[in-house]
């Protein structure tokens, strides 16, 4: 029993017969009768005229009421919704026989019990336990209240807070965006006239003046790379670096780096020589993601490089039958510590603590890109005769797909769960199988992939469970934009549809997983 | 005869720096510092094409884009926006607002020209060889 509990206890009685007035007082003032809900012997107010009972409730204390069902004028039920609110208390209806029916009304109303009059003569102790009952239901009522009032209120501070932080990223992330687009007005000015001099649109140029301005743009062009890594950087911790994985070849990745790699080459005096295998297999990567990745190594290959020397970009197959791009410099190399170093740095995906120093942001952005692109960055090297980074890229293949993506994304100390979504589009729609699982997946996020299926027009979707909502979004949205259409799930052949398939723990449970969202003969068969 | 190519840059230096580039080049160029004076110009004259900066005070480089494809008058008129803040939904956004070219700032030099003669060899000249200016 709490300390509420030893307060004194008021108890009003309302009846309009004085008999039974005193007959109740005198029950209440038994010890026998009290001691169990108030240790001392209760203050007990009566009234014939329920009217003087709401004037003369105290505005602090606990009253508990009985109030007589059947009265002249107004009955006991028509009187509840005043008296609980007078009182704050509990009120306990006093009837006679045959009151069944105003009885279900009181309790309807708001009544915490009945005491049958007649039961009173018999075992008054009826009263006491009535009594108790109510106060400790009250109390408990009370106290119910209260938390689902604080519960309220934390909600509400939290709801705040959640408001305040996101201002607070949205303002960190129009921040760095606009830092970056600061940096670069005034590195576009510096580069591009240092090159307008360079080209000789001022006048004619020695070559120690032409040495000099080839500094200054290598060096711009290292500068404008590390804006675009700390951009990338800082979009990566905040979750907001979209990645759009697709099949695609290996030429088409370094395509779109070429002219940066060559100028970046020809700045710094390097020789730059391809070799790209024949018949690689097509990849599962995002071009520009992948391309990125690729500019750091190479660049980074090219700053280490004597100038005269060469810097070979070779794609080919690895032992694993993975595309390999192995870039390879001729430059200082490093020691067995900084390859220890570097190797285990780029073991860890999205690891802040990564970004330490010596090794720049370049490297780290580079392996992060190559994680969130289910590949890889490893590093060979010997001190004195160079360095051979390789970004391994993932082949277009369901099985590797998912095993990278279970290696990268969740680790056995930090497990994930992760939900396979099957998504139907129907069979004459539109747009083409293809066509829409880039599109979900771009719309989606990098956090999740998604696979075409052996069974015409479905895809599967593996996302972190955490997440299902949003590439449910991410579906509707995409099948909206290809076909300009509202998206509308539903039963049937004709109709689109996401059903759960179910959820699996990765990295742990990866066969299952694998096992559920492979098609089996039968579909295989249906889809042929 | 030049094509003339008119370069909407709020920033001073860079519009500077494009304009020696592409006189060099072999263009004729005609400057304007917001979207709003960009417009005034093309209502002007025509050139062969527009050099667009997107982060412009007032009307910004998207809305210029959008309502140059309004005009029935500037429909095939090639435009080229070149922009500090190139992200993948920045280029999707100038795209769908009509532009014919993304480039990110800073640009190489070559990039930039040869992005330029694409343009041109694509426009449909004849629309605007009454209003283009000889030089």
């Amino acid at each position: 029993m709490g300390s509420e509990s030893q307060q004194p206890v008021q108890v009003f009685v309302i009846d309009d017969d004085d008999w039974q007035l005193r007959a109740v007082s005198a029950i209440l003032r038994r010890p026998e009768i009290h001691t169990c809900w108030s240790p001392h012997r209760p203050e007990v107010q009566t009234f014939t005229d329920p009217v003087d009972a709401v004037a003369s409730y105290p505005s602090q204390g606990r009253v508990v009421t009985l109030c007589d069902l059947k009265m002249p004028g107004a009955s006991g039920v028509d009187w509840l919704p005043d008296l609980l609110r007078a009182s704050q208390g509990p009120v306990i209806m006093l009837t006679g026989s045959g009151d069944e029916g105003m009885v279900v009304a009181s309790f309807r109303n708001g009544a915490a019990d009945y005491v049958r009059k007649t039961d009173l003569a018999r075992d008054p102790e009826v009263l006491g336990r009535a009594i108790s009952d109510a106060l400790r239901r009250h109390r408990l009522a009370e106290k119910n209240r209260e938390l689902a009032f604080q519960l309220k209120q934390s909600n509400c501070d939290l709801a705040t807070r959640n408001r305040k932080l996101k201002e607070l990223t949205d303002t960190a992330h129009r921040f760095v965006d606009n830092v970056a687009h600061e940096f670069r007005t005034p590195l576009t000015v510096i580069q591009e006239f240092a090159s307008i001099l360079n080209d000789g649109i001022g006048g004619e140029v020695n070559d120690k003046q032409r040495e000099f301005l080839g500094h200054i743009e290598s060096s711009v062009r290292d500068l404008s790379q590390m804006v675009d890594d700390f951009l990338d950087t800082s979009k990566l911790r905040a979750n907001r670096l979209r990645v759009n994985r697709q099949p695609c070849r290996v030429e088409d990745v370094l395509e779109r780096v070429r002219p940066k790699l060559q100028a970046g080459a020809a700045s710094r005096k390097v020789e730059l020589v391809e070799r790209i295998g024949a018949d690689l297999p097509e990849l599962y990567c995002d071009v520009e993601k992948a391309g990125r990745a690729l500019l750091n190594l190479v660049g980074n290959a090219i700053k280490f490089s004597p100038s005269g020397e060469r810097v070979t970009i070779d794609a080919g197959l690895d032992a694993t039958g993975s595309v390999a791009i192995r870039v390879a410099d001729r430059g200082p190399g490093l020691s067995d510590e900084d390859i220890g170093l570097l190797s285990g740095r780029f073991q860890q995906f999205g690891d802040s603590r990564r970004s330490g120093k010596g090794f720049g942001l370049g490297l780290n952005i580079a392996c992060d890109l190559a994680m969130l692109n289910l590949g890889r960055v490893h590093v060979e090297s010997t001190l004195g005769e160079g360095s051979t980074f390789t970004l391994t890229l993932c082949p277009n293949d369901r099985n590797t797909i998912v095993r990278r993506y279970a290696e990268v994304f969740a680790k056995p100390d930090e497990p994930m769960a992760v939900s396979a979504l099957r998504v139907t589009l129907p069979k004459l729609a539109p747009p083409s199988l293809e066509d829409a699982r880039s599109l979900i997946a771009a719309n989606g996020g990098g956090d999740g992939i998604v696979l075409s299926s052996m069974s015409s027009r479905t895809l599967v979707v593996v996302c972190p469970m955490s997440r299902v909502v949003e590439w449910r979004k991410a579906v509707a949205t995409s099948w909206s934009e290809l076909t300009d259409e509202p998206w509308q799930e539903g039963e049937g052949a004709s109709r689109a549809s996401v059903s759960q398939m179910g959820s699996w723990r990765l990295p742990e449970c990866v066969d299952d997983l694998l096992a559920a969202i492979t098609p089996g003969p039968l579909e295989l068969r249906a889809s042929a | 005869m030049r094509d003339q190519l008119l370069v909407i840059e709020d920033d001073p230096q860079v519009a500077a720096a494009i304009r020696i580039r592409l006189d060099a080049a072999g263009y004729d160029i005609r400057e304007a510092r917001t979207g709003e004076q960009g417009l005034a110009a093309l209502d002007e004259g025509v050139p062969s094409a527009v050099i667009l900066d997107l982060r412009m005070p007032g009307i910004d480089g998207l809305e210029v884009c959008r309502r140059v494809r309004a005009e029935d008058r500037w429909r095939g008129l090639p435009v080229i926006v070149l922009s500090a803040n190139v992200t993948d939904d920045v280029r999707k956004l100038a795209l769908s607002a009509g532009a014919n070219e993304v480039m990110a700032k800073p640009y190489e030099p070559k990039r930039l020209t040869a992005c330029i003669e694409r343009v041109l060899a694509d426009s449909p000249k004849d629309d605007f060889a009454t209003t283009r200016s000889p030089s």
